[in-house]
């Protein structure tokens, strides 16, 4: 996309060789749920710990 | 060997045959000709004809309606689909809607970033990527199931494949990268256009080492070059393309008007070797916007005429 641009995959490689994790890279990533993203809408978050 | 669905392509490959495959770019205009011409030039050269879901992100007549046009001529169709463009409910939709009209072939892809392309302002969808669009056919093939669960009737009969590129950086993941897409579904890799053979046959003999050869049939991409500046334009403009210097001197040694056939000569003598390496089980020939040189480097390389399949 550009020079300026850090290409994310080494990034993602250098780390998972940083922490001896490379195996990692073979797993297949469920589909992911974007409910809880801008997906679903507004969302609500009750601070429980700030109830009265 | 037993095949899954009715692909010719899928037959060939099973029948112990090198597959040879082709693409057609469907036009910037609504023109179904178009199509139509290119896909007589090449049809009686491939087994199964690719079609380029708005590649380099340049907006152009659907994959889908251009798949159609070639299954109405007689030919198998590859679907290419990227998942830049469509999220969970299109791809399915559009998956369906190809199985409506017994297209068998699938190429399942991410898509090249819209800022390559005319619609640099636009928004791009990623909803899954392309190792998840495989899972999915898969899925809906093998269970006949929905991604949300639900059963599908009728469900899709798609030989199922991906794209991998031998060239691109990181090169340690170059391997575990095609390993992934053949867990999560792919039956056959198309790979990125061979120019340097030697990096090639490194490639491959990695992927022969993990035994992943058995598992998913290789069709190796080829492209020919019309001139010596396209191999300059293709080895310093395109990301993941590696073009070896030898390649582009050998093209700039040559007169002007000599440059396209000796871009044809490279070509067939590249096919001819990669003939014989294990594991290479076909090849992809991709002559951009230049179909009608597909028939003489297949007859060239050996590869014709076509098997019949029943």
């Amino acid at each position: 996309m550009s020079n300026e641009t850090n290409c994310i995959w080494q990034l993602i490689i250098e780390q998972l060789k940083a922490l001896d994790r490379m195996d990692d890279y073979e797993e297949i990533s469920p589909i992911k749920d974007w409910s809880s993203d801008r997906a679903g809408g507004p969302r609500k978050v009750v601070r429980e710990d700030l109830q009265q | 060997m037993k095949t899954k669905t009715p692909s010719r392509l899928e037959k060939i490959l099973a029948a112990g045959h090198l597959a040879v495959t082709s693409e057609c770019g469907p036009p910037r205009g609504s023109d179904p000709e178009v199509i139509v011409k290119k896909a007589e030039l090449i049809r009686d050269y491939v087994d199964a004809v690719n079609i380029t879901d708005n590649q380099t992100s340049v907006t152009r007549m659907c994959s889908l309606a251009a798949c159609i046009r070639l299954k109405l001529m007689g030919l198998d169709p590859v679907l290419q689909m990227v998942t830049r463009d469509r999220n969970r409910i299109a791809l399915q939709s559009d998956i369906l809607g190809a199985a409506s009209f017994d297209i068998y072939n699938i190429l399942c892809l991410s898509g090249d970033h819209q800022s390559f392309g005319d619609c640099s302002q636009g928004q791009n969808v990623h909803d899954i990527d392309s190792m998840q669009l495989a899972q999915t056919v898969r899925r809906m093939r093998d269970e006949g199931k929905f991604l949300g669960g639900d059963d599908i009737k009728r469900p899709p009969r798609m030989f199922v494949g991906a794209a991998a590129n031998p060239f691109a950086d990181p090169f340690e993941i170059r391997v575990p990268r095609l390993a992934k897409k053949i867990a999560a579904g792919a039956e056959f890799i198309q790979t990125q256009c061979i120019y340097n053979l030697d990096k090639f046959e490194e490639w491959m003999k990695m992927v022969v080492d993990r035994g992943l050869h058995e598992k998913v049939s290789i069709l190796a991409g080829m492209t020919p070059m019309k001139s010596a500046g396209m191999a300059r334009y293709m080895k310093n403009k395109v990301p993941g393309m590696d073009v070896p210097d030898e390649v582009v001197k050998r093209l700039a040694d040559t007169p002007k008007e000599k440059q396209s056939e000796e871009g044809i000569n490279i070509c067939v003598e590249a096919i001819q070797r990669l003939k014989e390496v294990e594991g290479v089980r076909g090849f992809h020939v991709m002559a951009i916007e230049w179909e009608e040189k597909v028939s003489e480097i297949v007859e060239r390389a050996g590869l014709y005429p076509r098997p019949a399949v029943a």
